[in-house]
């Protein structure tokens, strides 16, 4: 069988051929049985794959909208808790170092060292107000 | 009904307009209008996933990972494609993924790859007797390397162009029809018995 008869053949599966190539392609076909055998074989091929059709189980669709659902409500409740732990795990480290601070500075942790007024006389409230006015 | 013209009713029958009206609802939290482009759109993921890794429920797993993924998406979807080929352009890619997973499983374990080239092939009667075309089909597309098969499945599978399987493997043409032709002749040796 001519081999650039059966290049051109294949090709015109799959490409457009020129009318030149057609009209050779045609006249090799008429020519030859083999490569009319050739053809015969290409297009049961072809149209054994045309034919495929495939599916998925019956319950696809139904197992898909739950997953996606759920993804949904994993990634909600992920959100929250993710912008929980940003918020109150930072605030309480901070509250944490700040009563250490009050510790090492006042040796005592009473309420009035935490708000810095254990040793605020009563006259330094009115030269605080001064001050500030 | 062929493949081809599977895949020019979908945009006969469903038209550019009506999906995109089904995924402006879809953007809007629409479970019901998500639901029927699965419904619509559910062979074609199919045909590529099934063709790509064979039927299993590795090949499901992925073909609803196709829609979850497009599902986060929808946002990016503009219609600049069909939708069933930007479905199928996630199926290709997800599909790929999933066989370089298994191959490099395969390494690890020291396990021979099911889906590459070159087992033992039962001889023809056998495989005659076994097998029905569909199964003939399946077997002999897993028997084709990836890039092959990739080509394989959209061009004789899905009834995609050369321009079309080119754009969505995103590869010259030169190279999709050299592929075919390979493809070709290995799967008319793999099918003789179906096709003389």
């Amino acid at each position: 069988m001519d081999k650039e008869m059966l290049h051109l053949l294949n090709r015109s599966f799959d490409e457009e051929l020129s009318s030149a190539e057609q009209d050779k392609l045609e006249k090799a076909l008429q020519e030859s049985p083999d490569l009319q055998k050739e053809k015969k074989k290409l297009d049961l091929l072809r149209g054994i794959f045309d034919e495929q059709e495939y599916g998925f189980s019956g319950s696809f669709e139904q197992n898909l909208m739950t997953r996606i659902v759920e993804n949904e409500k994993y990634e909600a409740d992920n959100a929250f808790m993710f912008a929980f732990n940003r918020i109150a795990l930072p605030g309480l480290a901070a509250a944490i170092i700040l009563l250490l601070f009050t510790i090492l500075n006042n040796g005592t942790l009473s309420i009035e060292s935490i708000m810095g007024v254990e040793s605020l006389q009563n006259e330094y409230f009115s030269e605080i107000l001064l001050f500030n006015y | 009904m062929s493949n081809n013209q599977k895949h020019e009713n979908l945009s006969i029958n469903y038209s550019g307009i009506e999906d995109q009206e089904l995924v402006e609802k879809a953007k809007g939290g629409d479970k019901v209008a998500f639901s029927m482009l699965v419904r619509k759109y559910e062979q074609t993921v199919a045909a590529v996933v099934i063709g790509m890794l064979g039927d299993s429920a590795d090949a499901e797993d992925v073909g609803q990972n196709v829609f979850i993924r497009f599902y986060k998406a929808l946002g990016d979807y503009r219609g600049e494609a069909a939708l069933g080929t930007y479905l199928t352009r996630i199926a290709i890619n997800l599909s790929l993924n999933e066989l370089k997973r298994r191959q490099r499983m395969n390494l690890f374990f020291f396990r021979p790859a099911a889906d590459s080239p070159g087992l033992d092939l039962k001889d023809e009667q056998n495989r005659q007797d076994e097998y029905d075309t569909k199964q003939a089909v399946h077997h002999a597309l897993q028997q084709l390397e990836p890039k092959f098969r990739s080509v394989v499945v959209l061009r004789m599978l899905q009834g995609y162009s050369t321009k079309e399987t080119a754009e969505i493997l995103k590869l010259p043409l030169g190279t999709v029809l050299s592929r075919l032709s390979r493809a070709q002749d290995k799967l008319k040796e793999l099918l003789k018995y179906l096709i003389e």
